[in-house]
């Protein structure tokens, strides 16, 4: 079987160094136009006889509809349901890279965390416990110097491995006790419009209707309990 | 139980902050910080985003990337010109004096003309790829963003509208990387206005011909008004249909990096074959179109007024007699809409010359020095190309923004236009 | 911030030879360019162009060079570590001017060339018209022989780079 690979992560984290390696020149399909914002780039690799379609995501801070290109990221998680979700964090600006992290655990995708530029953390004198950060974020990772080639063999089987398994959803972000109600009296009303239950994880649903997010709000609005909702969130 | 009383007004923030609280304890049990040691990023931004030198340092590197493309590519320029007079010699061969003129003359003497600047254009996107690549760019936008701001436009307008000096068509899509709705509509909008690659020859055969030793200012004063009638159209919009201040802009500055020549030469061949084939493409079906449209109705004398261009050409005359343009000129302007490019075929065919100075020869006769800078500046201001319009209808899905904004060119370009010819003859040049 | 090499009063004199030179030089080449717009023509002085060249954009940049090397003066001076990036952008600033007026050197060398290789009546004469009687000394300025004066701060700068 094929399995479909996403990649995605800040920009400028080595995402394009990664994505070379996993996929030569060769084999890679590019869309149109360059510059900054791409669309996507995709590619195919073989690893232990399985065949794994890599997907190139826009590289963003967040996923928000106010943006195109983080539109379009969000997008392909959604709807395209990849086996895999590769994030690529810069091991030296942990904070700011974390934050896209938590922004795909709550899409409830099967995440693999890649800490690379690790060389660059260490210089700056960083020392990152991988293990209790995984532990933590219940998510596996694996660490790399992607300009180095250090850690890419360990990557693919990484990617086996985890693109087998099926997403952790032990950490969430807790928005403290009123929010949380909140949320769960959104999700009650969403669980009853049955599209939405097999479409989306209906948390995610409920905290992007919190944030009045452009894109979901129209697709609430088609659903059973609009009004409702609409004056819920209010 | 109402949202608002639990998140207040911006529901983004609270929740963002409360995703920022779980972060930093997860980090802070899993993440040691030491002394931090010296980083070669920081090192260069001391200079770079020096209060009193950063932007000195930017003109200093814009000068050199200017230099470099159009000096050293020169002689390549050259030798391209050199191959397609070869070819005109071949065209001369031709039995039928009239076709061989259309042919040799008008067709490949404007298409060597305008092919000539492909070297300056792979030379400018190879230069700003390794600045965009070495992470300097962001540096600039982020020195210019507090000037920008003053202006309406979002720091990250920035280079978008850099790259729209080389091609329009990559830099309105290069604007996706701006958050606020607004903020990208008002780049989008305003980036034709940055004078493209392909307006220079365009520039260079008017001026040339018309200004001798000022032709270099004149070339340069169209850049310069591009961008003052950028920021002016910005303000515009900003006070009128597109209210609001830009959102601020928090970027993060990557790390330095060696720009890698394979890189550089990739991102090079990419944005230099993409426009090659776009003007390739324009060039050859204007080429197709004029000439067909020059010799038709059948025996006729080709380009002349008897043909259906010059037909076309009359009939629009009336519309650009106040700005002094002959009909030949005004005719040539409606196929000059597929590509800027295509009006130095389309004049090589109308006036049936050869060459760039056949062409400026049968321009210096038939307009005045004032109504060539009001032509210089009208097809600086309107529609760049088909490929622009397709690329905005792309970008902001809307044929009504499409719309306003190839109109409103069109209206800047002719106000423009008859603004030079007007307070030129008031003061009486 | 710590660094692995001392910056000290040894550097900070260098800034200062290297920054002065360069808006000397860069400022004559700017004055000489702004006189040659009015008529006024340095060369008749007998001074030429390998070391003012008059040109006013050139002249220009080389001052905003020396500027950049100058600012670090002071702080170098006191031993800020710190300001060694003055140091380090100017030096790669120079090598990148230098570079470039290198290949515009050879450039108008190709250009020259293939002026000689082309008959003067030909229907190509005029394409290559412009390198008739150039000669590379014209294209000699101060941007190209002062970077001689910057590869110790070159050698500086590959020393810490290494050290990264």
């Amino acid at each position: 079987m094929t399995y479909t690979v996403a990649l995605i992560g800040n920009p400028n984290v080595g995402k394009s160094v990664i994505f070379n390696n996993l996929v030569p020149g060769a084999h890679q399909h590019v869309g149109n136009w360059p510059g900054k914002t791409v669309e996507k780039k995709e590619g195919k690799f073989t690893h232990k006889g399985k065949q794994i379609k890599l997907v190139d995501l826009p590289g963003t801070y967040s996923l928000t509809a106010a943006a195109e290109d983080e539109l379009i990221s969000r997008n392909f998680i959604v709807d395209e349901k990849p086996n895999l979700v590769v994030d690529i964090v810069d091991a030296s600006n942990l904070e700011r890279n974390l934050y896209l992290t938590y922004l795909l655990l709550e899409l409830e995708t099967n995440i693999l965390l890649v800490l690379n530029m690790t060389d660059i953390a260490e210089d700056k004198g960083y020392k990152i416990d991988v293990n209790k950060l995984s532990f933590q974020l219940g998510i596996p990772i694996i660490s790399t110097v992607a300009t180095k080639g250090t850690g890419l063999k360990e990557l693919k089987d990484a990617i086996l491995t985890a693109a087998n398994s099926s997403p952790q959803v032990n950490s969430k972000v807790y928005y403290g006790e009123k929010i949380e109600k909140l949320i769960n009296n959104i999700i009650v009303l969403l669980k009853k419009d049955h599209e939405l239950s097999q479409k989306y994880s209906l948390r995610w649903l409920a905290i992007k209707l919190l944030e009045k997010d452009e894109q979901i709000l129209d697709i609430i609005k088609k659903s059973k309990n609009a009004t409702e909702l609409l004056e819920i969130i209010s | 139980m109402k949202a608002k009383e639990i998140l207040g007004e911006d529901a983004e923030l609270v929740l963002a902050d409360a995703r920022y609280d779980s972060i930093n304890k997860v980090v802070k049990t899993s993440l040691i910080k030491g002394e931090r040691k010296w980083s070669a990023s920081d090192l260069l931004d001391k200079v770079f985003l020096n209060k009193y030198v950063g932007i000195p340092a930017f003109f200093a590197l814009l000068w050199a990337v200017f230099q470099f493309t159009f000096k050293v590519s020169t002689p390549f320029m050259a030798m391209i010109d050199m191959f397609f007079k070869w070819l005109t010699g071949y065209a001369a061969l031709i039995p039928n004096d009239i076709v061989a003129s259309v042919i040799g003359d008008g067709i490949f003497g404007g298409l060597g003309f305008i092919l000539q600047f492909t070297v300056p254009i792979f030379f400018l996107f190879f230069a700003l790829a390794i600045l965009e690549d070495s992470g300097y760019l962001t540096r600039v936008a982020f020195v210019f963003d507090r000037l920008l701001f003053k202006l309406g436009l979002h720091g990250r307008s920035f280079i978008p509208m850099l790259i729209g000096f080389g091609c329009n068509v990559p830099a309105i899509m290069a604007a996706r990387s701006i958050e606020g709705k607004k903020d990208r509509l008002i780049t989008i909008l305003i980036a034709p206005f940055m004078s493209c690659a392909a307006r220079l020859p365009v520039y260079v055969l008017i001026a040339g011909a018309f200004f001798a030793t000022n032709a270099a200012t004149a070339v340069w004063s169209m850049y310069l008004i591009g961008i003052f009638v950028a920021i002016v159209f910005a303000l515009l919009l900003r006070k009128t249909i597109l209210r609001g201040d830009p959102a601020p802009f928090i970027v993060e500055l990557p790390t330095y990096k060696m720009p890698t020549l394979k890189g550089a030469v990739l991102h090079m061949w990419e944005r230099g074959v993409s426009f090659l084939k776009k003007a390739g493409t324009y060039l050859l079906v204007g080429a197709i179109i004029i000439w067909s449209l020059s010799v038709l109705p059948w025996g006729v004398t080709p380009g002349s007024g008897e043909s259906l261009i010059g037909m076309i050409g009359q009939t629009i005359q009336p519309v650009f007699a106040p700005l002094g343009f002959s009909w030949q000129i005004s005719g040539s302007l409606i196929f000059a809409f597929m590509a800027k490019e295509v009006l130095v075929e389309s004049l090589g065919v109308i006036y049936s010359v050869s060459s760039d100075v056949g062409i400026q020869a049968a321009l210096v006769n038939s307009i005045t020095p004032l109504s060539a800078y009001a032509l210089m500046v009208f097809m600086l201001l309107y529609v760049p190309c088909l490929a622009t319009i397709g690329v905005i209808k792309k970008e902001t899905n809307s044929w009504k923004w499409t719309a306003f904004s190839a109109v409103s060119q069109c209206v800047i370009a002719y106000l423009g236009a008859l603004i030079v010819v007007g307070v030129g003859t008031l003061l009486g040049l | 911030m710590t660094l692995s090499i001392k910056i000290g009063k040894k550097w900070a004199i260098y800034s200062l030879c290297i920054g002065l030179a360069s808006m000397i030089f860069g400022l004559l080449g700017l004055t000489s360019g702004l006189s040659l717009a009015y008529g006024v023509n340095w060369s008749e002085w007998g001074i030429s162009t390998v070391f003012v060249y008059p040109d006013i954009f050139t002249g220009v940049m080389m001052a905003i060079i020396g500027v950049i090397f100058l600012l670090g003066v002071r702080p170098q001076w006191s031993g800020k570590q710190d300001a060694v990036s003055f140091l380090v952008v100017g030096t790669l600033l120079s090598a990148l001017f230098f570079g470039v007026y290198l290949a515009m050197m050879g450039a108008n060398a190709i250009g020259y060339s293939m002026y000689n290789a082309i008959p003067a009546g030909s229907v190509y004469a005029n394409s290559v018209a412009d390198w008739e009687g150039w000669i590379w000394l014209n294209d000699v300025h101060p941007g190209i022989w002062l970077f001689v004066f910057v590869i110790p701060g070159l050698y500086l700068t590959l020393k810490l780079w290494r050290k990264e």
